[in-house]
């Protein structure tokens, strides 16, 4: 067990959203509009909201690295901290030796919310409904960069991650979220559970990441579940 | 006059608003949903026949296409916009009672839970079949559904979800308006439910899209 680990203290990442860095065409293409079309109102307003968006550090996230105590794949349970975490067969079949874990939580804060109510309650549908996809890319994207930070603090002690997984997906309840956030504990980041276990602010993420010496990436997981209304789906689509 | 029809049907399916709408590039400065309609009214065509014959089987196809994966969501709402510059329209002969509608459907996500878009898109696909539509919002509890069947007696109830953890609510809402109004069909769609699911809450119906829910309507609509 490596020594820096065990402080068990939460690292924080802010990013702006021109640092996230999501493009005009990764939003298009997650909205199967064209691109190139340059006319296409979808396109015309992407550019508009693009250039409007604050720059501010309002996007945030990071995680906790905790050892794993069990991980009992048959049974789908992993233990940490003298709290059980059940993601199911699948998520632990991913997680296999992981020695660690990264708890990660993520939000794009309220802003897309807020424009988005703004949006449907004039009426401007389409409007509405890509500042939605913008804020899901955005959260998606900046955990994106946070799992790449992980991944290279993870490197130079020898040891390699897996992907992410959240309560929600790939058969891993969302009422486990009560759980994960009583592992995560006090965070800087502002994010809240209802008592359905809905994050607030809404285009928030949270979820596992495992560490380990042989733990691996599982290229297929998506492939295999072909869940359509999953956003990963959509995203490996786009 | 058909000619006129079949011009409206196609603007509403391919999204062209009005005349200054830039989209679809190909008819840049041709008239839209906004001209055609004005056009058919000022040359007497009925209200009814614009609604039957062009607004409500363009958005049908579109949402045929939707549940086809030959269109997706932005051109869904382009079409519905160019649809709604045409019913506004035609508000008046709603209000004079000319032009009626095939009933009124009440929707809501239900208590829990937040989230809107798919909630959103069954609300335009059904007012674009002919529907009122009365949208409770998110987070709506079993008593803000039975209050708005009290005040639309006769009236269909949507609910939505979309997590596991809400599609629950959907039993007590259920089990609300049956209490009250035992005649009531329900439908009810979200990412996490199935037909099992919906039939086992005492709903009667389950849209699986925006589609299935307009069929279903349609189908117990002209049952009545």
């Amino acid at each position: 067990m490596l020594s820096d680990m065990q402080n068990n203290e939460f690292q924080t990442y802010g990013y702006t959203f021109k640092e996230v860095g999501l493009t005009p065409g990764e939003i298009a293409r997650f909205l199967k509009v064209d691109p190139s079309e340059k006319e296409h109102p979808a396109n015309v307003f992407i550019h508009e909201i693009l250039n409007k968006l604050p720059d501010n550090k309002e996007i945030t996230g990071g995680y906790r690295i905790l050892p794993v105590d069990d991980l009992n794949v048959k049974e789908g349970r992993l233990a940490c901290n003298n709290v059980e975490l059940n993601p199911g067969r699948q998520v632990s079949t991913c997680l296999q030796k992981s020695e660690y874990i990264a708890l990660f939580v993520c939000t794009a804060g309220d802003i897309f919310t807020g424009l988005t109510r703004r949006f449907n309650r004039r009426g401007d549908s389409l409007e509405a409904y890509i500042t939605d996809a913008i804020g899901s890319l955005t959260v998606e994207k900046a955990m994106d960069g946070i799992q790449s930070q992980l991944e290279k603090a993870m490197k130079k002690r020898d040891l390699q991650i897996t992907d992410r997984y959240s309560p929600g997906y790939c058969n891993w309840p969302v009422s486990e979220q009560k759980e994960l956030f009583a592992l995560l504990g006090e965070t800087p980041v502002p994010v809240s559970l209802t008592g359905t276990c809905l994050m607030i602010p809404i285009k928030s993420i949270s979820g596992v990441i495992g560490i380990g010496k042989e733990v691996r990436k599982s290229k297929y997981a998506c492939a295999v579940c072909g869940d359509e209304n999953c956003i990963y789906i959509k995203i490996i689509k786009k | 006059m058909e000619d006129l029809l079949n011009k409206l049907h196609n603007c509403v399916e391919f999204g062209k608003t009005d005349i200054n709408s830039p989209y679809p590039p190909d008819r840049k400065g041709q008239k839209g949903a906004l001209e055609y309609t004005q056009e058919l009214l000022e040359k007497g065509a009925s209200p009814t026949n614009i609604m039957e014959l062009a607004l409500i089987p363009a958005m049908n196809k579109v949402g045929r296409k939707f549940s086809e994966n030959k269109v997706f969501v932005p051109q869904m709402l382009l079409s519905a916009k160019a649809m709604n510059v045409s019913v506004h329209l035609l508000k008046p002969y709603f209000r004079t009672g000319e032009l009626k509608r095939k009933g009124v459907f009440i929707i809501g996500t239900v208590f829990g839970d937040l989230h809107d878009i798919g909630k959103n898109l069954v609300a335009m696909m059904v007012e674009g079949a002919g529907w009122e539509v009365v949208d409770l919002g998110v987070d709506v509890k079993p008593e803000k559904f039975t209050e708005a069947l009290r005040q639309h007696p006769g009236a269909v109830v949507g609910l939505s979800a979309l997590l596991t953890t809400t599609m629950v609510n959907m039993k007590p809402v259920v089990d609300a308006i049956k209490a009250e109004s035992p005649a009531t069909k329900i439908i009810v769609g979200g990412a996490p439910l199935s037909s099992g699911y919906a039939f086992s809450i005492g709903a009667d119906g389950y849209g699986k899209n925006p589609q299935e829910n307009v069929l279903w309507l349609n189908a117990i609509g002209y049952a009545k």
